[in-house]
């Protein structure tokens, strides 16, 4: 057999030591150890510096490395303070309380054909079914300081009176048939059936939003009175109108003036 | 791996890497710790290691606390070493002395290659893989480190 050669078989005997040399070819190394003696004292030299695992060593408790089974702790039942049933009335009473409040505040808006309606605003609903309703929205005039500083209406004197002014306090001596736009339609309301016309135009003051009245509640009668003239009719109409029996203040507008606004307290 | 597995190689392994490591860093409380700190390691990421592979992750831990231990302090001399007998019976025990004073010339690297070959028993590829290095590489430097050991030895022979 061909000897190897010896750097070759040197690290051969090493693989043949740390056993990384296929079957073959250890059994090539093992006959090349056997037939040549300077290849098994190299093999004898390195055996001689392999470790064993027998080696005394001091062996250690690591016991303490272990892990344990989790154990469950106990599941502990908490009395409840608040019964369930409490909380749940209490929770069921706020949301009802929430829902209430909520539901007051929408109702203080009141849809009539598309015209929302305040409450607090001076328009008022007929007690009894209508088709339009008179909306007097009070704006704020650049003159309202004026009408505060003077509380007392205007009164002309008789000199120099306006014939429209004195039908409207109602004078004797006005006899000026003044044209009244048709406000009311005729049922059996007497004392305004004569008004046909009137230089007092309700419904045309500074684009101010108005619904023509067309119907009038058959129901209703007006008292006849003994009052004369058109303003306390039309005092008259606006309580019947509006159904307030308490006292009201009502402005009113008259011509197209702006500053020639009556602010009467009944 | 589960609870039990860890259990298994805690019992099967915990010694021979604190033998690994007390061989590296004769200190035996630094190897200890060496050994705890690799089974916490295994622990904290036992769900994600296989129980087949947990010895070679554990010395893969424990070679890089010994790397690292090396960096930071220099190992202690084993004060332990036996005495020489001159019975027959004792040549065997005075040559593993002489075995053992020789591996300390070696460097960490060697040692750690040595120790993983004889001890353990892994192969080229499993060394190079708690090492990190390839497999030709480990077989260059185990076969250097046996050189060495082989000439220390013939030396110290032929002193006596």
């Amino acid at each position: 057999m061909e000897k190897f050669e010896q750097s070759y078989m040197e690290e051969q005997i090493l693989r043949f030591l740390d056993n990384e040399l296929d079957k073959a070819v250890a059994e090539k190394v093992k006959e090349q150890i056997a037939l040549y003696p300077a290849y098994k004292e190299l093999y004898e030299e390195y055996k001689a510096v392999y470790l064993t695992a027998d080696d005394e060593i001091e062996t250690v408790d690591f016991n303490h490395l272990l892990k344990e089974e989790e154990t469950q702790m106990p599941i502990v039942k908490t009395r409840r303070l608040i019964p369930v049933w409490a909380s749940a009335a209490s929770i069921a009473l706020v949301l009802v309380l929430s829902i209430y409040f909520l539901s007051n505040k929408q109702s203080q808006y009141i849809e009539i054909d598309n015209i929302l309606l305040s409450k607090s605003d001076k328009a008022y609903l007929m007690q009894n079914p209508v088709n339009q309703v008179i909306i007097d929205s009070i704006e704020k005039k650049n003159n309202q300081k004026r009408i505060n500083q003077s509380p007392k209406p205007k009164i002309e004197t008789k000199e120099n009176q306006n014939p429209q002014t004195r039908l409207a306090y109602g004078m004797e001596d006005s006899k000026i048939k003044m044209p009244v736009e048709k406000i009311y339609q005729d049922k059996g309301l007497n004392t305004i059936q004569t008004i046909e016309q009137s230089a007092i135009n309700i419904a045309s003051i500074d684009n101010k939003k108005y619904v023509d009245r067309s119907v009038l509640s058959t129901e209703y009668q007006m008292e006849e009175d003994n009052a004369k003239g058109l303003f306390p009719e039309m005092i008259k109409a606006g309580q019947w109108l509006f159904s307030e029996k308490k006292p009201t203040t009502v402005e009113l507008a008259i011509g197209n003036k702006e500053n020639r606004t009556i602010k009467l307290k009944f | 791996m589960t609870r039990v597995e860890y259990n298994t190689i805690v019992s099967q392994w915990a010694n021979n890497v604190y033998r690994f490591a007390f061989k590296i860093i004769n200190d035996s409380e630094e190897a200890k710790d060496v050994v705890q700190q690799a089974f916490e390691v295994l622990w904290t990421k036992h769900e994600n290691v296989e129980a087949e592979k947990g010895k070679s992750f554990l010395f893969t831990v424990a070679h890089r606390r010994c790397m690292d231990y090396h960096r930071r302090d220099k190992p202690r001399e084993i004060e332990n070493i036996p005495e020489i007998i001159s019975t027959n019976e004792q040549n065997k025990n005075e040559w593993k002395a002489y075995l053992h004073e020789a591996l300390k010339i070696l460097d960490q690297q060697s040692k750690q290659l040595i120790l993983l070959k004889d001890y353990e028993g892994y192969s080229y590829q499993e060394i190079g893989e708690i090492t990190g290095l390839n497999e030709s590489q480990v077989k260059v430097y185990l076969h250097r480190a046996r050189k060495t050991l082989k000439n220390y030895l013939i030396q110290k022979k032929q002193l006596l």
